[in-house]
C-alpha cells in the first residue's frame, strides 16, 4: 500500500476517536451486561468469554436473560442468530468498500461489525467521498468498542449488586444523538426521509415482537418500499422518454 | 437468584455457537465481495435496496429509544428528557451537519434538563 505507516496510526486513532460517543453510550450496557450474568449465578469466565468471542451487544443480552430463565443453549444460539441478522445488511451494504482486502482482514473486519463501528465508518465514507475506505480507521474504531465493551462487562460482573440501574444515568442519550447525528445529513431526498418516517414508525409499533426482530422487520419494510417506489419511477420516466421519442 | 447451571461442555458449545451465528451473519457477504456482480441482473436493485439500509437500521434503533423509555409506552410528555434531547440534537444536525456539535448539543440539552426538572 502506498501509506505510510504514521498515516496509518492518525487514521486508527480518528476512528477511536470518531467512535468516543458510542464508546460511551455503550458503558452502562456493558456493565449492566456483567451485572445480570452475575445475578442469574453465571461464571465470570463464561461472561467474559461472551464478550471476548462473541462481541455482540444485544444478543448477549438476550442470551443472558434466556439463561437466566433455564433456557437451553441451542435454543440461546438460535436466538443470537436473530437478534443478530441486521448485521448482514450491514455487511453487504459496505461489500464494495472491503473488496480490495485480503479474506482474513475481512474476516478480522466482520467480527468487529457492530452497530457502532458501521455507523462511524459509513458517516466517514459519506462525509469525505473522495477518500477511500481505511482499514485502520475501521480497526481503531471496532478496537476501542472492542476493549471497552470486555472491560465494562468485567467491572459489571465485579460491582454487580452494588450499582442500581446503570441505564439511569442516561449515557445511552449518547448513542441517540450520535446515531441522529449520522442519519439526519443522509435525508438527501424524499425516498431517504420516507425509508426513516417508516422505519422509525414500524419499529415503535412493533416494539413487543420477541428477539428485537422489530428491528429487522421495520428496516427491511423501510428498504423494499422505497427501493420499490424508486424503481417504479424510473420505469415511467423511461417509458415517457420512449413514448416522446416515437412521437 | 442462582438459577443458572451450564456444564463445562454446555457453556463451550454456547459461547461457540453464539459466536459462529454472529460472526458468519457479519463475515458471509464479505466473504462474497470479491465477487464482480454478485447480484447478476438484480445489481442495479440491489445498490439501490442497500442505499437505503445506514437510514432504515439506525432509525429502527433511534425510534424506540427515543419513544419508549418504559416497558411498551410510548412517550410524548415533557417528563421524556431522551425525546427532546433527540429532537434539538436533529434540529442541529439539520442545521449544521456537524457530528461533533450535533452530539455536544443533545447531551448538553439532557444535561440540562436533569439538572433542572430532577
Amino acid at each position: 500500500m502506498l501509506t505510510s505507516p504514521k498515516l496509518n496510526l492518525l487514521s486508527l486513532l480518528a476512528g477511536a476517536r470518531d467512535t468516543l460517543p458510542l464508546v460511551l453510550a455503550a458503558v452502562p450496557f456493558g456493565i449492566l451486561f456483567g451485572a445480570l450474568c452475575q445475578a442469574f449465578g453465571l461464571p465470570l469466565a463464561l461472561c467474559l468469554a461472551m464478550s471476548i468471542f462473541v462481541f455482540a451487544g444485544s444478543s448477549q443480552f438476550v442470551a443472558v436473560n434466556l439463561l437466566g430463565m433455564g433456557t437451553p443453549w441451542f435454543i440461546v444460539v438460535c436466538a443470537t442468530f436473530v437478534v443478530n441478522l441486521r448485521h448482514m445488511m450491514y455487511s453487504a451494504s459496505l461489500m464494495h468498500h472491503v473488496r480490495r482486502f485480503t479474506l482474513i482482514q475481512r474476516a478480522l473486519m466482520a467480527f468487529g461489525l457492530t452497530d457502532e463501528t458501521f455507523a462511524t465508518v459509513l458517516n466517514r465514507l459519506n462525509r469525505h467521498k473522495d477518500q477511500p475506505f481505511s482499514g485502520a480507521y475501521y480497526l481503531g474504531s471496532f478496537g476501542l468498542m472492542y476493549s471497552n465493551w470486555i472491560l465494562c462487562s468485567g467491572v459489571g460482573f465485579i460491582l454487580g449488586s452494588q450499582l442500581e440501574d446503570p441505564l439511569g444515568w442516561g449515557l445511552d442519550v449518547a448513542m441517540v444523538v450520535a446515531f441522529i447525528g449520522i442519519v439526519s445529513p443522509l435525508l438527501i431526498n424524499k425516498m431517504m426521509w420516507l425509508s426513516a418516517v417508516l422505519s422509525g414508525g414500524v419499529a415503535v409499533l412493533t416494539y413487543d415482537l420477541p428477539f428485537q426482530m422489530s428491528i429487522l422487520v421495520s428496516s427491511i419494510i423501510a428498504i423494499i418500499i422505497p427501493t420499490w417506489l424508486t424503481f417504479r419511477m424510473k420505469n415511467k420516466k423511461r417509458s415517457l422518454l420512449q413514448e416522446g421519442a416515437e412521437g | 437468584m442462582n438459577t443458572t447451571t451450564l456444564t463445562d461442555l454446555q457453556s463451550v458449545l454456547l459461547i461457540l455457537g453464539m459466536m459462529v451465528a454472529t460472526f458468519g451473519i457479519r463475515f458471509l457477504p464479505f466473504a462474497l465481495a470479491s465477487r464482480e456482480k454478485l447480484w447478476g441482473k438484480y445489481q442495479e436493485f440491489a445498490d439501490t435496496a442497500l442505499g437505503f439500509v445506514p437510514v432504515a437500521v439506525l432509525t429502527s434503533i433511534i425510534a424506540p429509544t427515543v419513544l419508549i423509555r418504559q416497558s411498551g409506552i410510548v412517550s410524548f410528555g415533557l417528563e421524556n428528557f431522551h425525546l427532546w434531547s433527540a429532537l434539538v440534537a436533529f434540529g442541529v444536525s439539520l442545521l449544521t451537519r456537524n457530528l461533533l456539535l450535533t452530539v455536544i448539543s443533545g447531551l448538553g440539552t439532557f444535561a440540562l434538563l436533569t439538572v433542572l426538572f430532577r
